[in-house]
């Protein structure tokens, strides 16, 4: 077993060395929010700050409105995913358990659109919520952000659905329970895994979402989220770049703090499952 | 406990002996009616919108435009600017997507396989460039390919890989693959959790039971773990091409879509067109927009139906 | 799994709850739903606290607050776009589409002020145009500013001597390059914010028009100058610092705000800006603000008088046509006016304030007073199409932007994708003459009367004041 460890610690080296080079721009980040704007650019790329303020902090929670903002990201990003989380895991199971008439049409159609640039459709969304009266609300927001993409978490729960064994769920039949219960009793809480991922990546595009935030939010100022708040620190002539990188720090702690706990759930948690 | 053939929605349950699979229609409806609303409203009606848009002689300002039916198409294609900037968008897929697909595998393996240390501290940290803010993800890069005193620089040229000092970012020539590298640092995290979950998603009893018929580890990466991976890896690879054509804030930041257009993406140029320009013309965005998705739609249909058929064959 | 889930909500609501707590009197859940306030965008954040003082002097008086937020100027673009579409661009709002005036108010985007043009003061009066701030006899806006220009020379004392500023191409050329061989390549001559390439063109401009050219137009024959002696003579200095190894190489990716702070931080010597990069080193760079002076446009020639021309200055604030309180937002923005908002304004060193005088009563830093000395004395109003025949609007907005501006094929020549830069400035030129007559006949089509001759001037002079008894 040396040679394993020998081997353990060499890997732990090298990819630690690795892993820090990779994370350097984010040091850089928190350690500008340290600095003051003129010393960020007379020390370049070194990291450990001459002058040590908070101020910047101070500045991040109110300049960028954080104290009402964070609450908005919160409320809107959980509903987001509790939104998406459900629709795609009950889309991605029935097209994999099924081969129903029009699967193909609609996976075409998901795909293709899946495909088509982003660019304009800002505004016929906009403009959609309008009509629908969906604008200047936390609503409208939520509906547009779990309505929009999301096809990828689709595919995903189906490629997992279709790699699960049938023998669980014809168990099941045979024991008498219906297609809702199969669902819900068996086959979702495998997702493990697969619902923690798309739990991450709703997560994070959502709370780092701009443009849709601002866009439904013009008349509410009062239910926007944390990276609209950003926009208050780049104004036309100068970058307030320890408010920005302080208020960037502030914004990344939560997905991070998420990423971290939901990894747990990364682990296989069908081993054991199958006794067969 | 149902006993008989009734389930609610009208399907019938065959009795066991008959393999077929009766289809419970209703249930499926309702399982997908979520989705099905939400993408209509918030994925196919925008798009759709956005081809008519392409119709009209539009600028920003107005709230109608006028109707020229193919004008902006005919525009188009006359426009350098516009097959610039298909040239860059494949060129830039052509970079990034297999180098961020390989590199964010090759991790996964590491990351996964029984040798690693403190492997979720790894892919903590490998992520964290994904929820690094974009703006400042654009000077820091400015400031590490300086071609002063940027550590780029410096190392190359001690390494003589260099002999003078080349501003990566801004040079005509490697802009586009240098945007196309920090894409890759930066997103190579999302990657890294897909493929962690379906490397994961692999039975371990597999392994077990391959070790004990006496495959070595390169024997069972092969015969198992690839082959099982292939589904997840379709996907992936597909998110990876979406992502890269979709390009925008990070290219923003980081060039602008300079120097002289030379990384301006098809993102960039439909969003220079419908919102930066001196007149707005959202008409000549949108008709941009929509060539550049049909190209795309083209494609991968095309793809899918390549793998149909090869899959029917077999 | 689910008791994870649970534990994170409660952790994120807990969290999310005390920051609520936290609430400082200037976060906007202020304005509360029901009351009437007004909504203000704008990209003037280095201005907002002396906004706040006038918002609240007319929140004394009208009852009703203003609510800011503070804009990127791109976003505020897309934003104002998408707000038009659906009612709900907010009261006053600060007008980013450039000189497109006419053409928004043709669309119906504003909203008149609740005051007619007697009303307000005379040396508000003299400043309203027709095409610009009137339309149909009714005011729509006023300037707060006075014309200004972005070839001011900057540099840091204690990086340049006084005997090594420069006044003519050729001086600045030399220095550039001495400062940047003595330094051995760590200060360089100058930082240009090549990637800014708005700003490049107007800077070019400003730059010919120091030199004795009228600058884009020849206002008596009305053509384009893109490739006149002039403007290629500007260029080439830029070109010649360029393959001097003068500018800091970086800044080919620099807009004016990194190009600012590489400067600021001693990287470059020299900076060409305008009269608010002294408000910025003071507010973000303070360390170095003893250090800074400012000296006249770099030209041709130094030995005669030179003059840079602007069109009248422009408004900066419009009321928008679905503002429920025009009356109360009318009074607020008559605030912007007066001796002592001229001072203020001139206080924080920013765009000089419609009245220069103001100026000198100000406590500014010298190289502000020198600056807008400079305007005052060096600037004069030159013609402007739109202001004899309104319906030139409908030709700029017809017109299609051309593309590679003089700005940036030098970007494209300092990164190595061109090298023929008086070519591509002939082909611009060509090209724009050309967009301009297709846009001409166009509009004639749709019955407007408009041509080529909205764009001549014969009584223009260079060196005389274009002002509005000559049009």
């Amino acid at each position: 077993m040396n040679r394993k460890s020998i081997a353990k610690i060499c890997i732990g080296v090298c990819f630690g060395a690795f892993c820090l080079i990779w994370i350097y721009p984010f040091l850089w980040m928190f350690s500008a929010s340290f600095k003051s704007t003129m010393e960020l650019f007379t020390s370049g790329l070194r990291l450990i700050p001459k002058s040590f303020s908070f101020d910047s902090y101070e500045r991040a929670w109110i300049k960028g409105g954080f104290s009402v903002y964070f609450m908005n990201s919160v409320v809107v990003t959980i509903s987001t995913i509790l939104i998406v989380v459900i629709r795609c895991a009950l889309a991605g199971y029935v097209l994999a358990m099924y081969d129903f008439k029009g699967k193909k049409i609609l996976m075409a159609l998901f795909l293709a659109t899946f495909m088509i640039p982003s660019g304009t459709t800002i505004i016929p969304t906009v403009e959609l919520s309008d009509k629908l009266g969906l604008l200047n609300s936390r609503i409208g927001l939520i509906l547009a952000m779990a309505g929009g993409g999301n096809i990828v978490s689709i595919f995903l729960y189906k490629a997992f659905f279709e790699k699960t064994p049938k023998s669980l769920s014809e168990a099941a039949t045979i024991d008498g329970a219906g297609f809702f219960t199969v669902f819900s009793k068996i086959m979702l809480p495998m997702t493990g895994p697969v619902t923690a991922t798309t739990i991450i990546m709703t997560f994070m595009g959502s709370w780092n979402n701009f443009m849709l935030p601002l866009v439904f939010t013009f008349g509410t100022p009062q239910y926007r989220t944390l990276p609209v708040g950003m926009m208050a620190f780049q104004s036309v002539n100068e970058t307030d770049w320890s408010g920005m990188t302080a208020a960037g720090t502030l914004t990344l702690i939560p997905v991070l703090v998420v990423f971290i706990i939901l990894q747990k759930y990364f682990v296989n948690s069908i081993a054991g499952a199958i006794k067969e | 406990m149902k006993d008989n053939a009734r389930l609610p929605f009208g399907g019938i349950r065959m009795k066991k002996r008959n393999k077929v699979k009766k289809i419970p229609y209703g249930w499926i409806i309702a399982f997908l009616m979520p989705t099905l609303i939400l993408f209509a409203l918030y994925t196919l009606y925008p798009s759709l919108a956005s081809v008519v848009y392409s119709l009209f002689d539009w600028n920003g300002f107005s709230l109608q435009g006028k109707f020229i039916g193919l004008g902006n198409y005919e525009e188009l294609f006359h426009d350098d600017l516009f097959w610039n900037s298909l040239k860059n968008t494949l060129l830039f897929l052509l970079y990034a997507v297999p180098c961020r697909f390989l590199f964010s595998l090759l991790i996964a393996l590491l990351l996964t396989s029984v040798l690693c240390p403190l492997k979720s501290t790894f892919r903590t940290l490998i992520f964290i460039p994904v929820v690094t803010t974009g703006a400042i993800i654009g000077t820091i890069m400015t400031l590490i390919f300086d071609p002063g005193n940027g550590p780029i620089n410096l190392i190359l040229m001690k390494l003589g890989l260099l002999d003078k000092s080349i501003f990566f970012l801004g040079n005509a020539n490697t802009a586009l693959v240098t945007s196309a590298l920090i894409w890759v640092w930066k997103w190579t995290g999302t990657s890294l959790v897909y493929w962690i979950a379906s490397i994961q998603s692999i039975p371990s009893e597999l392994y077990e039971a391959a070790r004990i018929d006496g495959a070595n580890s390169f024997q069972r990466f092969g015969s198992i773990t690839l082959p099982l991976l292939i589904p997840f890896g379709l996907i992936i690879l597909v998110l990876t091409i979406s992502d890269a054509m979709k390009v925008f804030d990070l290219m923003l930041t980081l060039t602008g879509g300079g120097p002289f257009y030379r990384t301006e993406v098809m993102e960039l140029f439909i969003y220079r067109h419908a919102f930066s320009a001196s007149v707005p013309r959202i008409g000549y965005a949108s008709a941009a927009a929509t060539i550049f998705g049909l190209i795309f739609v083209v494609i991968t249909l095309a793809q899918g139906f390549v793998r149909k058929s090869k899959k029917e064959e077999v | 799994m689910k008791r994870l889930v649970l534990f994170l909500l409660v952790a994120f609501l807990s969290v999310g709850l005390f920051a609520h707590g936290t609430t400082e009197s200037a976060s906007p859940s202020d304005a509360t739903k029901g009351q009437k306030t007004i909504e203000w965008w704008d990209q003037f954040l280095p201005l907002a606290e002396l906004h706040r003082t006038l918002w609240d002097k007319a929140e004394a008086e009208t009852g009703v607050p203003v609510v800011y937020t503070q804009y990127d100027a791109a976003k505020l673009k897309e934003s104002l776009m998408l707000a038009y579409r659906t009612g709900s661009c907010p009261d006053v709002f600060s007008q980013v589409f450039g000189n497109q005036t006419k053409a928004m108010y043709d669309e119906g985007w504003f909203s008149s002020l609740s005051v007619t043009k007697e009303e307000l003061p005379s040396y508000i009066q003299d400043s309203l145009f027709e095409g610009y701030t009137m339309f149909d006899g009714k005011v729509y806006s006023f300037p707060t500013m006075s014309i200004n220009h972005v070839a001011p020379l900057w540099y840091l004392t204690n990086v340049v001597s006084p005997d090594q500023v420069p006044h003519t191409y050729e001086e600045a050329r030399k220095v550039a390059k001495e400062i940047t061989k003595k330094s051995g390549n760590s200060v360089y001559g100058f930082v240009v914010p090549i990637a800014f390439t708005e700003r490049m063109n107007a800077t070019f401009e400003d730059m010919m028009m120091a030199s004795g050219s009228p600058g884009w137009i020849d206002w008596n024959t009305g053509a384009y100058q893109y490739d006149s002696p002039a403007a290629q003579e500007v260029f080439q200095f830029f070109v010649d610092l360029w393959d001097d190894g003068s500018i800091l190489p970086a800044s080919i990716n620099l807009n004016m705000r990194s190009a600012r702070e590489r400067w600021a931080a001693g990287e470059a010597a020299f900076i060409i800006d305008g009269s608010w990069n002294v408000g910025v080193v003071k507010s973000s760079f303070p360390t170095v603000l003893d250090y800074v002076d400012v000296a006249e446009p770099i030209r041709k020639d130094a030995s005669s008088p030179y003059w840079i021309y602007k069109t009248p200055p422009q408004a900066s604030f419009f009321i928008s046509s679905n503002s429920d309180c025009v009356k109360e937002a009318t009074q607020t923005l008559m605030k912007f006016m007066g001796k002592d908002y001229y001072v203020a304004l001139a206080e924080n060193m920013d765009q000089p304030p419609l009245d220069l005088s103001a100026v000198a009563e100000a406590n500014v830093h010298p190289s502000y007073k020198k600056v807008c000395d400079m305007f005052a004395k060096t600037m004069l109003y030159r013609p402007d199409p739109l202001l004899r025949n309104l319906d030139v609007s409908k030709v700029t907005t017809e017109m299609r932007d051309i593309h590679p501006t003089p700005a940036e094929i030098y970007q494209g020549y300092c990164s190595g994708a061109l090298t023929d830069w008086k070519a591509e400035l002939k082909k611009y030129n060509d090209s724009m003459t050309a967009e301009r007559n297709r846009a001409i006949k166009k509009v004639q089509d749709q019955g407007y009367n408009v041509s080529l001759n909205d764009w001549i001037f014969p009584n223009f002079v260079y060196g005389e004041n274009f002002s509005s008894d000559k049009y």
